[in-house]
C-alpha cells in the first residue's frame, strides 16, 4: 500500500529530491541528501497520505537521519489524521528549542483548540499572530476559539483579518458567513456565502448556508435551488453531506410540495441518513397524517442526536395526534430544554 | 448591566462599513385580477379632520416604552349610528416631561365624512401615564361603550356617562393593573354571567427608572432593549361583579403565568364549545393559548396545540393576534404578526383543539420578510366573502439601519387579499401612495365609518400623525359585491354580544364570525359583525348562538344594510344612518 502511495506521490517526491540535491529547501536548516525517509514523508502529506508519511518518518528516526523538524512534521500528520493528542507534546519540546516558529505555534494552536483547551489555544495563537501577523490560518483559528468563548465580535474581527491577509481565504468568508446566520443577519450571511461561493464554486456547504439565509429572507425558491446545489456538491465529492436534504425536504413539506419532499427526503435517507434528515422525513409523514411512521421516524432521529431540539417539537406534535398528551408534554419539555442552548435572538 | 448580545455590538461596526446599499427589490408587477373589485384605501385622514398625532415621547435614553405605542379604536361613543374614533397617546416619562402631558384623543363622527376632536369636552384627560392601547366594551350594559386604557404601571377604566362624557372610575373598579406594563387588553364574558368581564395583558417588567442601555455604545447606537433583558409579567383578568367593581381572578381561573411578555389577545371561542378562549401574542415567549373550561377556569392548551410556536418550534416575536374563519369551514384560524426576519403566522384551526401552521401554505411566507409587523386584522376588504388581511408595519428601533441596512425604521403597510381557501396574494402594489408611504405603524382598527358597508380603517403611528383610510372602489356598481352587517344586542347576554358565534347561510353556501374580543394590536374593533355576500342577493339564514346559550334563527334578510338584532326579539327597526355627504 505504501508503496502505491508513493507511486502516486512519486512527482512530489522527484521534485523534493531535486530540491534537497540543489539545496533549494535550505531552512531551517540545510538538509543532507541522505534523509530520504523524511523527504518520502513530507511528499506523501503534501500528496495527502498522512499515514504513510508518520510510518516514513518512523522509518527515518529508525535511519537516524538528520531531520531536525521530525517533531513539527510529525504533528502535521497527526493533524491531518484528526488525531490530536499527540500532537501537543510534539510541538512543545520543539517549541522549547524553536519558541518563535510561526508553523508550529499554529499546529499546537489548532491541537488545543480540537483538544478543547480552549484558554491555552488563544494563547498559543496569539503568539503565532504575533510572530506573523499574515498567518491567516492563525487568525482563522483564533476566530473559533474567540467563538467556543462566546467572543463573537471577536471572532468575526478574527475572521476578518483572516480575510484583510487573504481576500480568497474561503473558509474564513464562509465563517463569517455562517456566523452572521446563527446570529439573525440573513442578508449579511447570504453576501458572504455568495463571497465564499465566488472563491469555491464547488463549496457545498456554502451553498446551504445560502440556501438558509434565502430561505429566511422569503425567497424560497432560491433556497430550494441553492439546497440541490448543495446536495449535488456533496454528491460529486463523494461527502454524505445530510444537512441539504433536510431542509429542502422540511421546506417543501412547508409548501406542500410532498411528492418532491418525499423525492428529496428518501434521496437523504439513502446517502446521508442522519437525524435532520429523519426530522424532515417525520414532518413529511406527519403532514401526510401517517401518524405512526412519522413518530417512529422522529424518534429515530432523537436516537441518532439526542442533542438535536429539532425533533422533539414535531414529535410532540405527533404524539398529541395519537392522542398521547403526557408524552407529548414530555416532548415538548425537552425541546424546550435542548432549545436553551441555541443561538441568541436578536432585533 | 444587562446589555443586548454581545454580538450585535461587535457586527456593528462591520455591518456599516461592509454592507451598506443594499438595495430594496423592485416591487413586481400585480395583476389587476388580484384586486378585481379595485378597492383603493385612500387616505382621507385630513378631509375628515382627524388631525392627532401621537407623541413618541423619545429621549436619548431609548426608554422601551417610547417605541412600542400605541393603539387605536373605533367606538359610537354616543350611540348615534356612527363610529367614532379614539387615538391612544404616549405619557410622561422621567425624560420627557413637558408642561402639559401627551393628551389621547376622542374624535366623533360627525356622520358628514368629517370629524371633531371632542376630547376635552368628553373628560377623558391624561394626568401622564404612559398609555398603550384600548380596549372598547359596555361594562354596565347601559348601551353606551365604556374605554379602557392600557399604561405602563397604571391602566384606566373611563365610564361612558351617556351623555358625551365619561368618568374615570378606575379605583372603584379596581382595574388599574398597577405596577404592571398593560398592553392588549379585550372585554368577554368568560362565565356567562351577562356582564363583561375584562382580561390585561402585560409586558416586560422594563423600569423607567432604572434604565438599561442597551445597542452599540458607540453614538448613534443605542437602541431600545430586547425583551429578553426582562422578565415577563402575568396578565390579569377581572371579573366584573355587576356593581361597577370588578375583582381579580387571575389566579383562581388558572392563568397566572409570568413568562407573559404579551402585545396581542384574541378572545374567541376557539374550539367551538360555546365559551371564549384566550389566545395571547407573546414577544419572543410562546404564544398562550388557554381554553375556556366553561367553569371559570381556563386550561393551557398551548404546547398540544401548536399554536405557541412557528413550525419549526420557535418561540417568535409576536405583536399582535387575530382570529378568523379563513376557509369557510366554521373554525376560527388564527394570526400572528412578529418583527422581521420572522414571518407572521398564520395557524389552521384543524377543530380538534390543535392548529397547522399553514403560514407557507398560505402564501403569506412569501413576503413581509424585512417588516416588523405590528396591528394585523382579517376583513373582508372587497365582500366577495372571503376575509382578507391588512399588516400595519414599524420596526422597534429608530436607527434599525444602522444594524440593518436593509431594514427601515418606518415601512409600508401590507396588504393581502384572500384568493379562497385561505390562500392569500399580496396586493400591497395595488393601492396608492399615500397607503404604501412608509409608517411606523402600531395600532390599527377596522370599522365602517360611513355605514356603507365597505369596512374602512384608522391606525395609529408612533411618533407620527394618526391616519384614516376609507375603502373606495372604482368597480362600476353593477360588479360589487352585496354584504350584511349586523349589530348585536345582548338582553341576557352582555350586551355587546361578545362571545356570540354567527352562521350566515346563503344557498349552499354558509359564512361564519364570531364578535370577537382584543384583536389587533392594543386596539378596539368596530363591534359590527360585517359578512361580505359576493355577488348573493340574499341572506336565507342567519343564525346567532348568544353566550346565554340562546340560539336565534333569522330568515331572508335583504343584504346591503346593517341590521341591529337583539337577544331574545329579533331585528329591531333601528336603521344605521347613512352619511350625509360623501366621503371626500
Amino acid at each position: 500500500m505504501t508503496r502505491t502511495m508513493v507511486r502516486k506521490a512519486a512527482p512530489l517526491l522527484i521534485l523534493f529530491g531535486v530540491a534537497c540535491w540543489g539545496g533549494w529547501l535550505a531552512a531551517p536548516q540545510a538538509l543532507p541528501p541522505v534523509a530520504f525517509h523524511f523527504q518520502t514523508a513530507r511528499a506523501l502529506l503534501a500528496a495527502g497520505h498522512a499515514r504513510a508519511a508518520l510510518r516514513e518518518l518512523d522509518l527515518a528516526a529508525r535511519a537516524h537521519e538528520v531531520a531536525p523538524a521530525t517533531a513539527l512534521w510529525r504533528a502535521k500528520c497527526y493533524a491531518a489524521l484528526g488525531e490530536w493528542a499527540p500532537v501537543p507534546a510534539l510541538l512543545q519540546g520543539y517549541l522549547e528549542r524553536h519558541p518563535d516558529q510561526e508553523e508550529a505555534l499554529y499546529w499546537l494552536g489548532a491541537a488545543q483548540f480540537h483538544l478543547r483547551q480552549f484558554d491555552a489555544a488563544q494563547a498559543t495563537l496569539q503568539q503565532a499572530v504575533s510572530a506573523n501577523p499574515r498567518d491567516g490560518a492563525a487568525w482563522r483559528v483564533l476566530g473559533l476559539v474567540a467563538l467556543e468563548h462566546d467572543q463573537r465580535r471577536a471572532a468575526y474581527e478574527d475572521w476578518q483579518r483572516a480575510v484583510a491577509v487573504n481576500p480568497r481565504d474561503a473558509e474564513a468568508c464562509y465563517l463569517i458567513g455562517r456566523l452572521f446566520y446563527e446570529s439573525n443577519y440573513f442578508s449579511e450571511s447570504d453576501q458572504w456565502m455568495s463571497r465564499t461561493m465566488a472563491i469555491t464554486p464547488h463549496d457545498y456547504r456554502a451553498a446551504y448556508y445560502r440556501g438558509l439565509a434565502q430561505e429566511a429572507l422569503g425567497k424560497l425558491e432560491a433556497a430550494l435551488t441553492l439546497y440541490q446545489a448543495s446536495i449535488r456538491e456533496s454528491r460529486a465529492q463523494q461527502v454524505a453531506y445530510a444537512w441539504p436534504y433536510g431542509a429542502a425536504g422540511r421546506l417543501l413539506t412547508k409548501l406542500s410540495r410532498l411528492a418532491e419532499a418525499q423525492q428529496v427526503i428518501e434521496a437523504g435517507l439513502q446517502r446521508a441518513p442522519d437525524a435532520r434528515v429523519y426530522t424532515a422525513y417525520g414532518e413529511l409523514l406527519a403532514q401526510q397524517h401517517d401518524w405512526s411512521k412519522a413518530e417512529a421516524a422522529l424518534r429515530h432521529a432523537v436516537t441518532l442526536d439526542p442533542a438535536l431540539p429539532d425533533p422533539h417539537y414535531p414529535l410532540s406534535r405527533v404524539l398529541t395526534a395519537l392522542g398521547a398528551r403526557d408524552a407529548a408534554a414530555l416532548e415538548m419539555t425537552r425541546f424546550r430544554q435542548l432549545q436553551q442552548a441555541q443561538r441568541p435572538r436578536q432585533r | 448591566m444587562m446589555r443586548l448580545s454581545r454580538f450585535r455590538r461587535g457586527l456593528t461596526a462591520a455591518l456599516v462599513l461592509l454592507l451598506t446599499g443594499v438595495a430594496q427589490p423592485p416591487a413586481l408587477p400585480v395583476p389587476a385580477t388580484l384586486n378585481p373589485y379595485q378597492v383603493q384605501f385612500v387616505d382621507v385622514t385630513a378631509a375628515a379632520g382627524i388631525h392627532f398625532h401621537h407623541e413618541r415621547a423619545a429621549s436619548p435614553e431609548k426608554l422601551y416604552p417610547e417605541t412600542m405605542g400605541a393603539g387605536v379604536g373605533w367606538l359610537d361613543y354616543n350611540q348615534d349610528g356612527f363610529m367614532d374614533a379614539f387615538f391612544v397617546n404616549s405619557g410622561f416619562t422621567p425624560a420627557f416631561h413637558p408642561a402639559t402631558p401627551p393628551q389621547p384623543a376622542l374624535y366623533r363622527n360627525n356622520g358628514d365624512g368629517t370629524f371633531t376632536d371632542v376630547t376635552a369636552q368628553s373628560g377623558i384627560h391624561s394626568d401622564g401615564t404612559f398609555f398603550m392601547g384600548v380596549a372598547v366594551g359596555d361594562f354596565d350594559n347601559d348601551g353606551y361603550p365604556d374605554i379602557y386604557l392600557t399604561g405602563y404601571r397604571h391602566s384606566v377604566l373611563y365610564h361612558n356617562n351617556g351623555n358625551g362624557t365619561f368618568t374615570d372610575v378606575t379605583a372603584k373598579a379596581g382595574v388599574g393593573d398597577d405596577g404592571a406594563w398593560g398592553t392588549a387588553a379585550g372585554w368577554f364574558d368568560y362565565d356567562h354571567d351577562g356582564k363583561l368581564d375584562l382580561l390585561v395583558t402585560n409586558y416586560v417588567q422594563f423600569d423607567v427608572d432604572h434604565n438599561v442601555v442597551c445597542g452599540d455604545r458607540r453614538p448613534g447606537f443605542q437602541a431600545y432593549c430586547h425583551p429578553d433583558n426582562f422578565h415577563g409579567t402575568s396578565m390579569r383578568l377581572y371579573h366584573n361583579n355587576g356593581d361597577g367593581t370588578f375583582t381579580d381572578v387571575t389566579r383562581k381561573a388558572g392563568l397566572v403565568n409570568p413568562d407573559g411578555k404579551s402585545l396581542g389577545v384574541v378572545l374567541a371561542d376557539l374550539n367551538n364549545d360555546g365559551w371564549t378562549d384566550i389566545f395571547i401574542a407573546n414577544d419572543t415567549e410562546r404564544n398562550f393559548l388557554y381554553l375556556n373550561n366553561g367553569n371559570g377556569t381556563f386550561t393551557d392548551a398551548t404546547y398540544t396545540s401548536g399554536a405557541g410556536y412557528s413550525e419549526d418550534g420557535k418561540a417568535e416575536a409576536g405583536m399582535s393576534a387575530d382570529a378568523a374563519d379563513l376557509t369557510g369551514n366554521g373554525r376560527m384560524d388564527l394570526y400572528v404578526s412578529h418583527l422581521d426576519f420572522e414571518l407572521n403566522r398564520l395557524y389552521h384551526n384543524n377543530g380538534d383543539t390543535t392548529f397547522t401552521d399553514a403560514t407557507f401554505t398560505s402564501g403569506l411566507a412569501q413576503t413581509n420578510t424585512l417588516h416588523s409587523s405590528f396591528g394585523a386584522r382579517f376583513f373582508d376588504i372587497d365582500n366577495d366573502g372571503w376575509r382578507d388581511l391588512l399588516v400595519t408595519n414599524g420596526h422597534i428601533l429608530d436607527n434599525i439601519p444602522k444594524y440593518h441596512p436593509e431594514v427601515t425604521y418606518a415601512e409600508p403597510r401590507t396588504l393581502y387579499r384572500n384568493l379562497g381557501e385561505g390562500k392569500f396574494a399580496d396586493i400591497t402594489a395595488t393601492q396608492d401612495a399615500a397607503f404604501r408611504a412608509p409608517r411606523v405603524g402600531r395600532g390599527l382598527a377596522v370599522g365602517d365609518y360611513d355605514n356603507d358597508g365597505r369596512l374602512d380603517f384608522v391606525v395609529n403611528n408612533n411618533g407620527e400623525a394618526g391616519q384614516l383610510f376609507h375603502n373606495t372602489t372604482t368597480a362600476p356598481l353593477q360588479k360589487q359585491n352585496h354584504w350584511l352587517a349586523i349589530h348585536l344586542i345582548g338582553t341576557r347576554s352582555n350586551r355587546d354580544g361578545i362571545g356570540a358565534r354567527l352562521k350566515l347561510t346563503s344557498g349552499a353556501w354558509n359564512s361564519y364570525d364570531q364578535a370577537k374580543g382584543g384583536m389587533s394590536y392594543c386596539s378596539a374593533q368596530d363591534p359590527r359583525i360585517y359578512f361580505g355576500l359576493g355577488k348573493r342577493t340574499t341572506v336565507d339564514r342567519l343564525e346567532i348562538l348568544w353566550p346565554s346559550g340562546e340560539k336565534q334563527v333569522l330568515e331572508h334578510i335583504a343584504p346591503d344594510q346593517i341590521i341591529t338584532v337583539e337577544e331574545g326579539k329579533g331585528i329591531t327597526p333601528y336603521r344605521y344612518p347613512a352619511l350625509r355627504r360623501p366621503v371626500p
